[in-house]
């Protein structure tokens, strides 16, 4: 390359970051407008694809099923079975009875585990059986989950569930195909809990001191799918809701819902994700998804807002991660699974009856059996594991996908946003110290007439703007490490420091309550939760005191604010995309939260009173009107982990306390990342934008002597 | 009773052995010349059977090579020279729900894998480089002879391949494919090791007809289930055992080729003049550049069975010098030039390089019909005889 082309170049590239540098916030607020507008788009028909089977060897609906009235009449038997037992334990010996006799090697687990979080202790007893595969290698199983009692309300109860399970256990003894193991779980005390304690006895996992779990003897080989039936106690019901995320963004392979979803409908069976219950067919045809008619405008109006309304629903599930069934944990241990819990019709009156009087609206055991040996039949021609389809995915229903190609881009938008309005904190920040550049928007004087000598005005112009703006790159280095040090010890010190101390308190909290502060909290009646939520706040309100005294004295020659609104974007910036990638809902949940305030948060404006290059700058800085300043604190405070758990408890019915503990619990016990994420990124951020909306302003004409600059 | 059963059996002598040679007139001569002249130039057949395909879900597969083989085996080809290769065992598949057997059509009448059935290469063995050194020939000493292709010069070789393929390549197992160019290069070399005599292959998988474009040895008739860019599809469908059977292109050969016998005069054209696209679902491929003889010409027997030619025969032939007979000699020509009007329609014209001109003409005989009335008088009382004899002893 000669040095002109050089020199062309440079002079191109100056140009376009002169452009950016001016236009980097429009830019990014650009960017955070598309990337929220695009989230819109996400429900349209148009935009997802239908769902197609992807593993070949799984063949559903293609074998004659069998499940008849026999079975169902073994399964009205087992409920009432269970109905005229009352206690707990003679209808476990009863199932476990019931899996011996049917040859079935049968084995209960007792556990208990201690939280000391919540300071609880939970035992149950689970039972499980296995069906060796007669001609197999039996180094494959599937699984057949029934809990005592709905995972997400302890209050109903699943024995239909139990008969449905144990009915099927009898028909499948007598079939021959099996090539893989089958195992059958009644998890007991808390059913997410018992699953838990049996997955890692099974898999082997040394059981720390809280978790006392007996040991499994009758065992099987590698589990390839889970299914979990959660049926409540009436006469008919209406749809099958499939509930599906597991913890930390984790998804079911997307062949497992599509062989339920062909099977279900081969059966007439209605199928739900969460039950959310559709205006609007689930699968329109060629004609009604033409939108350029506008007859189909109304339909595809519905379209939308059910699809909406399932992403929304089934996002906020996978964001949280909180407990959606029992196959939640079974996820983590690479195991396919899912939950289908039956609502209750309408119509439905009283208990279940083997021989309904007459028509019966919605559907019973009869269908569900044929389901359930349609979706095991063709579980059993699975090969080695689920692994053709997708395990990212987005479902507006149970019959089409968003894939992970169409829903990261509003994400990453979002992230870029973030990284643009940090760069322009960086660049503000830069910019302090050497004069703006006119170059970009000055021509060459007008003496000049040839090109030759306009071009030689570039030419000097450029090395005129090097030579002042990267004398020495160590020096600038120096400069800059100089200048972020005090930021950075902001920053990391006490914000990450808070973090860690936040992610400790779970652990030390239950402690604390007995040593510490002898019989305070008790004295002042709180719980665990309230306890470490008060202890909460008083380490973030302490340690924004900290970081605010710090900042006033011990920092004051050197701290600035852009520099911590940039690590900050930075920070939130690259958390949101490593995350978006494995828990996309997560990551969209803290974007939505955080990008539109944090974009928005002051840069202090830097402003020359004698912008000529000939005279020292002289800049003044402002954090913005006052009242800007307190809407934004009061948006920051909004957004606050405390506020955002009482709102959660506030729409979903429950006590603010129950999420909180419900959150360290789902870490301490689940391996759930929502809690390490809220101390490692969303707290500390969020006191870094209170500090900056609280204490914008810095003490600038003291800088170029810590650099060591002249005047 | 037993006058009766006389009658019919003389009836029936009669019509089958005398009646023809009554009608037989002068201008039949030549096809009898043809006859004699088209006996199978080869004297021993031989059968790779591939199928390629693992797995439960490609049960079709093996029902397929399976039922090829239950033919060939009807037809006359003894195992010893059959080769079979099977790339799963789903008959012991535990997911069978009929354990140890392997059915062709959903009325589970006929158990391909009932008796007697004996795989060569069986599971991992079925590997492109296995299919090609049995092919050429290059395989180690120690390799046993049910596991070789013993073929020679005289060698028809019925090749029938079926798995899943694509553009130019038939996938092995889950692993590997083989390509259209290996194939060919394969045949190349047992052409010029003097391997085979003629070669059918035939294919049955998607885009088939891919397979054998490249084929550039002479003496093979290529046949594929597929066009390029099309599927081949299965056909019957199992709910019982819950997997499809069997193939489009496989099953409508096989229903033709159920009413073919070791005697069966039925040619290759026959064949081809059933298939319909609309039942088979695709269009299949027929190549003949590379084979010297008019399809209407070729027995199927000549490659899916091992007809022993014995032929008793009280007639004689009486073998003139060509000279003799210039006419008979020349109406030699005309079989020749007959189906070249007859194929134009469905594959490209056939060079004039066939088989019977590459006879030197001036060794040609023309026959004459020629029985005298004593000795057709003596066999008819040799007839009378015997049917008496019978009737005596009935």
């Amino acid at each position: 390359m000669t040095d002109d082309k050089r020199v062309r170049q440079g002079v191109r590239t100056l140009r376009v970051v002169t452009a950016l540098r001016r236009h980097i916030n429009w830019l990014s607020w650009g960017l955070l407008a598309v990337g929220l507008a695009w989230l819109l788009v996400l429900p349209l028909e148009l935009y997802s694809n239908r769902t197609y089977l992807s593993e070949n060897a799984l063949m559903p609906n293609q074998a004659r099923r069998s499940y008849g009235d026999a079975q169902v009449a073994a399964a009205h038997q087992h409920l009432q079975a269970l109905v005229n037992r009352h206690d707990q334990d003679s209808r476990v010996a009863y199932v476990f009875e019931w899996l011996q006799r049917l040859g079935y090697h049968a084995e209960t687990q007792s556990f208990q585990y201690t939280q000391t979080f919540v300071n609880q202790t939970w035992a149950g007893t689970n039972v499980h059986g296995v069906l060796h595969a007669p001609r197999a290698d039996t180094t494959e199983a599937l699984m057949l989950v029934a809990p005592w009692r709905f995972a997400t309300d302890p209050n109903r109860s699943n024995l239909s569930g139990v008969a449905h399970v144990l009915a099927l256990a009898q028909y499948f003894r007598e079939l021959n195909h099996w090539a893989k193991d089958l195992i059958l779980l009644f998890p007991g005390g808390p059913p997410t809990l018992g699953i838990e304690m049996w997955l890692r006895r099974y898999h082997g996992e040394a059981m720390l001191s809280p978790h006392q779990a007996d040991p499994l003897y009758v065992r099987s080989g590698v589990i390839q799918g889970a299914l979990t039936f959660e049926l409540p106690h009436t006469a008919a019901y209406a749809s099958l809701g499939i509930f599906h995320e597991g913890k930390n963004g984790q998804l079911p392979n997307l062949d497992l819902l599509n062989i339920i979803a062909r099977i279900t409908k081969q059966e007439n069976v209605p199928l739900t994700l969460h039950h959310i219950v559709r205006s609007s067919p689930a699968q329109l045809n060629g004609h009604q998804r033409n939108w350029l008619s506008s007859d189909n405008w109304p339909l595809l109006y519905r379209h939308y807002l059910d699809s909406l309304r399932t992403l929304w629903t089934t996002m906020a599930a996978q964001a949280t991660g909180l407990t959606q069934g029992t196959h939640a944990p079974f996820h983590r241990y690479r195991i396919d699974a899912v939950t289908l819990q039956a609502a209750p019709h309408p119509e439905a009156t009283g208990p279940a009856a083997p021989w309904p009087n007459g028509p019966m609206a919605g559907f019973h055991f009869q269908e569900l059996g044929r389901v359930t040996e349609s979706v095991f039949r063709s579980l059993n021609n699975l090969l080695e594991h689920f692994h053709q389809s997708f395990f990212i995915y987005l479902l507006p229903s149970p019959w089409q996908y968003i894939s992970i190609a169409n829903f990261i881009p509003p994400v990453l938008l979002m992230a870029a946003g973030l990284l643009g309005a940090a760069l322009g904190s960086w660049w503000s920040v830069h910019g302090y110290y050497q004069p703006p550049s006119s170059m970009a928007r000055s021509n060459p004087p007008l003496t000049t007439t040839t090109k030759q000598a306009a071009y030689d005005w570039w030419v000097q112009q450029l090395f005129a703007q090097t030579e002042t703006q990267f004398p020495r790159r160590i020096h600038n280095y120096a400069a800059f490490w100089t200048l972020a040090r005090p930021t950075l010890a902001v920053l990391v010190v006490f914000h990450l420091g808070l973090g860690t101390l936040l992610y400790l308190l779970p652990t030390i909290v239950p402690q604390s309550l007995q040593i510490v502060p002898p019989g305070l909290f008790a004295h002042l009646g709180l719980s665990t939760a309230e306890a470490h939520m008060a202890l909460t706040q008083g380490f973030t309100l302490f340690s924004c005191l900290v970081s605010f005294g710090a900042v006033r004295q011990w920092y004051r020659n050197c701290y600035d604010p852009r520099l911590l609104r940039m690590l900050t974007l930075l920070l939130l910036m690259l958390a949101i995309a490593a995350v978006s990638v494995v828990n996309f809902s997560l990551a969209l949940a803290l974007a939505m939260l955080t990008a539109v305030p944090f974009s928005l948060l002051p840069t202090p404006n830097v402003k020359f009173e004698h912008p000529t290059n000939d005279a020292p700058a002289v800049p003044t800085f402002s954090g913005g009107p006052f009242v800007w300043r307190s809407v934004l604190l009061a948006w920051v405070m909004a957004i606050s982990p405390p506020v955002l758990a009482n709102t959660m408890a506030w729409a979903t019915n429950q006590t603010w306390t129950q999420l909180w503990s419900g959150m360290v619990v789902e870490h301490q016990l689940f391996g759930s990342w929502v809690y390490p994420l809220l101390c490692f990124i969303y707290w500390p951020a969020l006191m870094s934008a209170v500090l900056i909306l609280c204490y914008p302003s810095l003490r600038i004409d003291s800088i170029p002597n810590a650099l060591g600059m002249d005047k | 009773m037993a006058g009766g059963r006389l009658l019919t059996t003389l009836v029936a002598i009669w019509l089958c052995w005398v009646m023809p040679t009554t009608v037989t007139s002068q201008g039949d001569s030549h096809q009898k010349v043809d006859t004699f002249f088209r006996q199978p130039t080869h004297s021993n057949n031989w059968a790779v059977l591939v199928c390629t395909s693992r797995f439960w879900f490609n049960y079709r597969h093996i029902a397929n090579t399976l039922s090829m083989y239950r033919t060939v085996k009807r037809l006359g080809i003894p195992d010893s020279n059959i080769i079979l290769m099977l790339a799963d065992d789903v008959a012991c598949n535990p997911r069978n729900k009929s354990p140890a057997t392997i059915y062709h059509h959903p009325s589970q009448a006929i158990d391909l894998y009932g008796q007697n059935v004996e795989v060569d290469y069986r599971g991992y063995d079925v590997t492109v480089e296995n299919f090609i050194r049995l092919l050429t020939g290059r395989v180690k000493p120690d390799t046993p002879r049910s596991k070789r292709l013993l073929t020679d010069d005289k060698s028809n070789i019925f090749i029938y391949m079926t798995g899943h393929g694509g553009d130019e390549f038939l996938k092995f197992q889950d692993a590997e494919e083989i390509s259209s160019h290996d194939i060919a290069d394969a045949f190349a070399q047992m052409w010029e090791k003097k391997r085979y005599h003629e070669i059918l292959f035939v294919i049955d998988t998607c885009q088939a007809n891919t397979m054998y474009t490249h084929f550039y040895s002479p003496n093979i008739l290529a046949m594929g289930s597929s066009r390029k860019g099309e599927n081949s599809y299965s056909y019957l469908h199992d709910h019982d055992i819950g997997v499809s059977v069997i193939d489009r292109f496989t099953y409508f050969n096989l229903e033709y080729l159920e009413n073919v016998d070791m005697q069966s005069r039925a040619t290759f054209q026959d064949l081809i003049d059933t298939y319909d696209t609309n039942r088979i679902s695709s269009h299949p491929g027929i190549r003949t550049d590379l084979f010297p003889r008019p399809l209407d010409q070729v027995l199927l027997t000549d490659f899916l069975g091992a007809v022993q030619n014995v032929e008793l025969t009280t007639k004689y032939v009486n073998l003139v010098p060509a000279k003799a007979s210039r006419v008979s000699a020349e109406t030699l020509l005309e079989p020749s030039s007959r189906p070249v009007a007859k194929e134009a329609q469905s594959s490209p014209p056939i060079e004039p390089t066939t088989a019977t001109t590459s006879v030197p003409l001036s060794t040609l005989h023309a026959v004459q019909d020629h029985m005298p009335w004593s000795q057709r008088l003596a066999q008819l009382s040799l007839v009378v005889g015997l049917a008496g004899a019978v009737a005596l002893s009935l």
